[in-house]
């Protein structure tokens, strides 16, 4: 209220405090902002996981299917059928399904590759479908495992199609069954679910690119789905997959039905690759535990790209996570079909039970272990803490700006903005030409597809480095400054809510570098000013960023860099080749917030 | 003494003269289906000749039924609540087809709109079923399907009236009431309709249907006609993989006793070769065969079988277990989606598919509720993929909270083909007490129906048609060319998630704004009605001064610097 009637020359103390101690301020909250995202492994810090809707208990209560023998040997019959196809056997699984008493439909799509020469792939799903008594055809719940042949780079996964048919021929003959189960099995892995999906839905999400063809039956609302990746009739370790595309989570309720049925059922489990910290007698051991699983979390869902096929459910709002069974983990003994297929036979039988849709903002969380969570409560203020920096450092620069100019600041400010504008367009420009830009390159050089787009792009991009040469002149550099530091944070700031991870890997790697872009100091500074901010650039960022993996995953033995530059460099052009893929396939927002966010930021930064 | 042997002469007259005025015929309908299900179909006819204008004294048909015609001038209604969905393209045909949840319509002699919805409320409270949620915004009136059955005098077009409500869940409860209407509810066919057998099954239908006949051309003499039915489709192969069956295995009972008042009681199964089920032999034996075209049957009457023996259990035994395979649909199966995702909007997409030789003219019905706001330029018909125009179309759009949007196409199908119709709707924002008060998945969208005469040739999978048959034996004995028969088929009902706030959510905003506005009262308040006055600080003042300075609203709060 008083600040209002306070004269201009009378600022209000807290504005007179951002505008004096500003840097220092910056100095502090950044590190804080870390050492927030560290505090949250702390199990002082983070919640307990609990059940938000209880309809989903009764479905663990009695698990009784005993699917072991049964699946065992429908895999014996499988892998002998397999080995006479090179793709799915369709005539075989459509024969085990109908003789369980389902119906069954095939599926049809094709591929049209979107780089390059748009050559066609075709594919074909096979889908079952358990109608259930006395249901209107209104909700279903689908179990979904992808197909592979002897010749994929995957591990099998025929155990899965095993427990699928054992699990199908045991839950037909049941009644309580509230919603329809759909069994899908899916070829070309992630694609051949895509098309699914979008057939399913009778929507396509990247038209001309993949053509989802239409079912000739379906159900209701997919409420939930599991994916299955059982590699092996014995599985000692279920790895439970939830990051989805874009860094989606399904619900945390799904997931703690999951931990909790595999609790009851003995299955040791992993989250995403990494197992829960042990509880011990010393806390800091368990939070390291924690802060641990929380960063290789981060850096999973930072990607944006599914940890499995369960991934491309989220955008239709349907829950999912996939069961990966590992074979021969050191240290553990194996447990059956029968367990894992009561584990399933649970989380089907607890989404059947539910009344209404998951429910609660349970959709943004983290998991330091399979029993605690960071709510969205939490995080968002360790990510603000983060960023304040750079809202402080421009509101200060609007303070002085004004004061400086307490006539013509806002003049100023609509002055700088067309620069804005220009780099958002050779943004826009780089984004809506890669597959053009491909063909040229490919017209004039004798490249590969993936070198052809790498070098267009890199081409595209280096474009914005002169550009400083350009605008140098026609700039004001403070109100350029503090717009350039309002569209980092309108970049940002939008990006957590979309993932978050990736939010504050940006965040944590960027934000000294936009502090400190466009102080005027003198030249070993601004040279090492400059040097920084290449090392921000999207595309070195994540080269460097490569080149780190590569040398971790040879533990830190950097005496021959050549092989780790090499390698980090083929990685790199594999990585950009993935981004314009996923983006045109399955719709993935990283090459669109690369192209429309990080890039025209950072040329922003650069022309300063 | 005399008089009371007078009594019973007098009885037995009336008896006597009004069994020839009222009959009752209970007859059972069994069919494997080809997916390994079993259809049963339960008739129950009570006829009324010549029904007198104020009828007060009823000897077989309920008297509520009678009261509910007279009191609320309804010629004609028909009534069904259905759990679960008829696949048609795995069981074929029922005799009668109903969607899943309440359907009811009915004509008016007059004043539609006034009795519709106490006709409704009252049915409702008969039927123990939520019929009296139907009102205007569910209500259409079709133009082009569901005439009258029955004879109707001075037949106007707007005296009829639809409404389905999907989400109605059909239970026990709906039963017993169903089953107090029939003459005997506890001997004869309905012994066998236990509540806790047909409710464990995959498909129940129960449903009323009341309709007036003439007996002559003329139409001097008529006939009310009340038919009750039960269609429950049984999973037969669970047990054994056998499709047998027997009175005891499906309803977990046998007909003991015969309904004195029932004319006939009969039992009839289907003998026809399908293709995909085994042959049967049935026991006891049947009383007679009939064939009708390429289906047979094996007739039973129940009475005689009581003669001989204290219980009616008719056991089916299949030669071999059951051999899934894929069925051959039926020539017309209709189905329809919900398109895209997301709360914001999305799409109804109904394939239909005629694998018929020829071309069949249908006529498809569309209710959509307020609340999907339809974007009628989106329509679009398909046939083989090439955009086809319908013969006549209704269409008259929703009005929020008002009336729902009504959509009625007439369509010739080609043969061989596949027609699609798609349009697109907005998902509209409900007022928080429209959203039902306990945990729901969506709302519910009802069933379309697709309308069609079935050619004079007959169609494959085609049942019969009780609509226009007085009873079962005729509808499926009676002769293919003589009488015009239709077929309805009805669709899935859709569920379709509007977008449903948190609603814990709003309880905490309300919290915080309402603790904000508090706290921003004050100050606000404050400088809006004070004046500022410069004060002299050194002044001395007086209580006095100070309180007549408060009264006058004037700040007494002192600068600090000035």
């Amino acid at each position: 209220m008083g600040s209002s009637m306070t004269p201009s020359a009378q600022r209000h103390f807290l504005l007179s405090a951002v505008l004096k101690y500003n840097s220092v301020l910056c100095c502090f909250l950044y590190p804080l902002g870390i050492a927030a995202f560290i505090c949250l492994g702390s199990p002082e810090v983070n919640d307990q996981t609990y059940f938000s809707d209880n309809s989903l208990l009764p479905g663990m209560v009695e698990r009784s299917t005993r699917i072991a023998q049964e699946a065992e040997s429908i895999l014996g019959t499988l892998e002998s059928e397999v080995k006479s196809h090179s793709s799915i056997p369709y005539a075989w699984l459509a024969g085990q399904f109908r003789q369980a008493g389902l119906e069954v439909y095939r599926h049809n799509f094709t591929l049209a590759y979107p780089i390059g020469s748009r050559q066609l792939h075709h594919g074909e799903n096979l889908f079952a479908i358990m109608r259930a008594p006395r249901a209107s055809r209104t909700e279903a719940i689908v179990i979904s495992a992808p197909f592979r042949a002897a010749t994929s780079p995957h591990a099998s996964n025929l155990a899965s199609i095993a427990t699928m048919i054992a699990l199908a021929r045991q839950f037909r003959k049941k009644i309580y069954w509230s919603k329809d189960i759909i069994f899908v099995v899916t070829e070309h892995e992630l694609v051949g679910l895509q098309a699914w999906l979008d057939a399913y839905h009778m929507v396509e999400t990247s038209p001309g690119v993949l053509l989802p063809g239409s079912l000739d039956a379906r159900s209701g609302n997919i409420l939930a789905a599991i994916n299955l990746e059982l590699q092996d009739k014995h599985v000692d370790q279920v790895n439970v997959k939830i990051f989805g595309l874009n860094g989606q989570l399904p619900n945390l309720d799904l997931v703690n039905t999951c931990k909790n049925l595999m609790q009851r059922e003995a299955v040791p489990y992993i989250l995403e690759d990494r197992a829960d910290p042990v509880a011990a007698e010393n806390r800091s051991l368990e939070w390291e535990g924690g802060v641990m699983n929380l960063f290789s979390q981060m850096t999973k869902q930072a990607t944006g790209a599914p940890s499995a096929a369960h991934g491309l459910y989220h955008r239709f709002a349907i829950q999912a996570l996939t069961l990966q069974g590992q074979p021969k983990v050191r240290g553990y003994s194996y447990v059956t079909l029968t367990n894992i297929g009561r584990v399933i036979e649970g989380l089907v039988r607890s989404v059947n039970n539910l009344l209404q849709r998951f429910h609660r903002s349970f959709f943004y969380y983290y998991l330091p272990s399979m029993d605690r969570y960071i709510s969205i409560a939490y995080y968002m203020g360790a990510f603000g803490i983060l960023i304040s920096p750079v809202a402080l450092k421009s509101i200060a620069l609007l303070l002085e700006l004004h004061d400086q100019q307490p006539t013509a600041y806002m003049t100023l400010l609509w002055k700088a903005s067309p620069l804005v504008l220009l780099v958002q367009l050779l943004g826009a420009a780089v984004f809506a030409s890669p597959v053009q830009g491909e063909s040229m390159v490919k017209s004039v050089l004798s490249f590969s597809t993936r070198d052809a787009l790498y070098a267009f792009m890199i081409g595209a991009s280096a474009n914005l480095l002169v550009l400083p040469i350009g605008t140098k002149r026609a700039i004001d550099p403070q109100p350029q400054r503090l717009l350039m530091l309002l569209h980092y944070l309108l970049v940002i700031g939008p990006l957590a809510m979309l993932n978050i991870s990736l939010a504050v890997l940006v965040a944590v790697l960027t934000v000294p570098a936009v502090l400190t872009a466009g102080v005027n100091t003198y030249l070993p500074l601004r040279l090492l000013q400059r040097i920084v901010q290449i090392l921000v650039n999207p595309f070195v960022l994540t080269y460097i960023v490569l080149f780190c993996h590569s040398v971790a995953l040879d533990r830190w033995d950097v005496s021959d860099p050549k092989i780790h530059l090499v390698q980090a460099f083929n990685a790199h052009k594999k990585l950009l080749l993935f981004t314009v893929e996923d983006w045109y396939i399955y719709g993935a927002a990283n090459f669109p917030i690369l192209c429309l966010g990080f890039l025209p930021v950072w040329a922003h930064m650069w022309s300063l | 003494m005399n008089s009371r042997l007078l009594l019973v002469v007098l009885l037995c007259g009336i008896s006597r003269r009004s069994s020839a005025d009222e009959t009752f015929i209970e007859e059972l309908f069994v069919k494997p289906l080809p997916s390994g299900h079993l259809y049963s179909f339960f008739s129950f006819t009570t006829t009324l000749n010549n029904p007198a204008e104020n009828m007060r004294f009823y000897r077989l048909l309920p008297s509520t039924i009678g009261d509910l015609l007279q009191i609320n001038s309804v010629d004609e209604f028909h009534l069904s609540l259905t759990q679960g969905k008829w696949s048609h393209e795995q069981y074929g045909y029922p005799i009668k087809d109903r969607p899943a949840g309440a359907v009811l319509w009915a004509w008016f002699k007059e004043n539609p709109d006034l009795n519709w919805k106490k006709f409704a409320s009252a049915l409702g409270g008969v039927t123990c079923s939520s019929l009296n949620f139907i009102d205007d915004t569910i209500t259409v009136v079709p133009k082009y399907v569901f005439r009258p059955e029955g004879h109707i005098q001075n037949l106007n077009d707007t005296n009829l009236k639809y409404a389905m409500l999907p989400g109605e869940a059909v239970c026990t409860e709906n039963l017993t009431p169903w089953l107090k209407f029939l003459p005997c509810s506890n001997a004869g066919l309905s012994q066998l309709l236990r509540a806790t057998s047909i409710f464990s099954t995959h498909y129940i239908s129960i449903g009323l249907d009341v309709k007036k006949l003439c007996l002559d051309q003329s139409c001097l003499q008529t006939q009310l006609l009340l038919q009750q039915h039960v269609s429950i489709v049984f999973d037969a192969t669970i047990a054994t993989g056998k499709q047998e069956w027997s009175f005891i295995k499906l309803f977990g009972k046998t007909i003991s006793s015969v309904c004195p008042l029932a004319a006939r009681t009969s039992v009839i199964v289907e003998t026809t070769d399908n293709g995909v089920c085994s042959k049967f032999a049935l026991a006891p034996e049947p009383h007679r065969l009939e064939e009708n075209g390429d289906a047979s049957f094996a007739i039973y009457d129940v009475k005689r079988l009581l003669t001989n023996s204290d219980h009616v259990n008719i056991v089916a035994n299949p030669e071999k277990s059951h051999t899934y395979w894929t069925i051959k649909p039926p020539p017309l199966t209709i189905n329809r989606y919900v398109q895209g995702y997301g709360l914001e909007s999305g799409g109804v997409r109904t394939v239909i598919v005629n694998s018929a030789q020829k071309a069949l003219n249908v006529t498809y019905l569309e209710v959509i509720p307020w609340y999907l706001r339809v974007y009628v330029h989106t329509l679009r018909i398909t046939s083989n993929g090439k955009q086809v125009f319908p013969n006549r179309i209704v269409f008259q759009p929703s009005l929020d909270r008002e009336k729902p949007c009504h959509l009625e196409i007439g369509l010739n199908l080609a043969a061989r083909s596949k027609t699609e119709l798609s349009f697109s709707f907005e998902r509209a924002f409900l007022a928080w007490v429209e959203y039902p008060p306990d945990p729901h998945l969506g709302f519910y969208v009802g069933a379309a129906s697709l309308t069609l005469s079935v050619p004079r040739e007959g169609l494959a999978n085609f049942t019969g048609d009780l609509s226009t048959s007085g009873n079962l034996e005729e509808a499926l004995l009676g002769s293919h060319t003589s009488q015009h028969r239709s077929l309805v088929l009805f669709t899935e009902i859709l569920l379709v998630t509007l977008p449903t706030p948190d609603f814990s959510m709003p309880y905490n905003v309300i919290c915080f704004v309402c603790t904000a506005i508090a706290l921003a009262f004050g100050p606000i308040y404050n400088v809006t009605t004070k004046n500022l006055t410069l004060q002299d600080k050194n002044q001395k003042k007086g209580l006095l001064h100070t309180i007549v300075q408060k009264l006058k609203g004037v700040s007494v709060r002192k600068l600090k610097k000035e």
